[in-house]
């Protein structure tokens, strides 16, 4: 549904509005507090979280930005609210090797989890935004609410920062494989 | 170019971010002479695959429930109180007015209560000191009070 059309159903029925855009959001919000909790259980309860700062303040939206744009601001700002409440995230200069729990079950997004989990926020949220979500840069910086240069420069670092991590637990051949 | 800002540019390269056909063809010309580029070109490509097989989770059959239950449904169960009360806020707002009147009317009492006294006050300053009254009245009431 075009931004235009939502904003005309929240005129005549909010209710309404807001169950079509949950219906429409409610996965995309679940897929970005996914890898930033890691864990099913805690990103349900951001989702709802999200969803329940959007129906108090659906009227608030306007139109100024893109609807998407708003709600993943919603949602990063909420999954941050949570990696303070938490303090989950491990410093950057963290031992790598030794803190990286990876048994030989563990699946690729088990792995995925634990490197992606210990990135500092700003990284995180980057990678997720891009690798995962597939956002464009010029999008992540109205998301992020920073300039497009200040994305490409944490991609660029939280993309190193990740394939050190990775290096440590995939075998070349394994990467290749995935291609 | 240096390698830096190579490495910088072959990101958003990877993110098919890069239309310009002069910068793609600097990129590609450059990847052909430089090892150390193309070594990390390799592995940002490496990097990229592997995020896209990133499985991601399916909302849970209750949470769509759960989120009607805290906005939409709370609201309407609010409602719902108010149907079972309809005339709750004529009453609230009657009562706000039946306690503003009646302080209304308890400033009005104090208020008389006050007259007589002053009255009086001012008729016996008037017997007692009559002649003082015609010349000054203000000193009159004061000595009347103090």
């Amino acid at each position: 549904m075009p931004d235009t059309v939502f904003l005309n159903l929240l005129k005549t029925d909010k209710n309404q509005a807001f169950r079509h855009l949950m219906k429409e959001y409610q996965n995309r919000v679940l897929h970005i507090a996914f890898p930033f909790t890691g864990n099913s259980a805690d990103a349900e309860d951001i989702t709802q979280e999200v969803f329940i700062k959007i129906f108090n303040n659906i009227e608030k939206f306007r139109g100024m930005s893109k609807l998407s744009t708003w709600i993943y601001r919603i949602t990063v700002n909420t999954c941050k609210n949570f990696t303070m409440r938490t303090k989950k995230t491990v410093p950057l200069n963290c031992n790598i090797p030794a803190a990286l729990n990876i048994s030989e079950d563990n699946g690729i997004r088990d792995v995925l989890h634990e490197a992606i989990s210990r990135l500092p926020f700003n990284f995180k949220s980057v990678i997720i935004l891009k690798d995962i979500e597939g956002k464009t840069r010029n999008e992540i910086s109205e998301i992020l609410k920073c300039r497009p240069g200040t994305v490409d420069s944490r991609l660029f670092r939280a993309r190193n920062l990740l394939k050190k991590k990775l290096k440590l637990v995939f075998r070349p051949e394994e990467i290749y494989a995935m291609q | 170019m240096l390698c830096s800002k190579i490495k910088l540019l072959l990101n958003k390269y990877i993110d098919f971010e890069i239309t310009a056909p002069e910068i793609q063809n600097l990129l590609k010309a450059h990847l052909a002479r430089c090892s150390s580029c193309r070594k990390y070109y390799k592995s940002l490509r490496s990097l990229k695959n592997i995020l896209a097989a990133y499985e991601n989770i399916s909302a849970g059959a209750d949470l769509e429930k759960k989120i009607l239950d805290q906005t939409i449904n709370r609201k309407s169960q609010f409602s719902g109180q108010q149907m079972l009360f309809p005339h709750y806020h004529f009453f609230s707002g009657a009562l706000a007015a039946v306690a503003l009147i009646a302080l209304l009317y308890s400033i009005s009492l104090f208020k008389i209560e006050q007259s007589p006294i002053d009255e009086y006050l001012l008729g016996k300053a008037i017997t007692e000191n009559a002649d003082l009254f015609n010349n000054d009245k203000k000193n009159i009431i004061a000595s009347a009070f103090y």
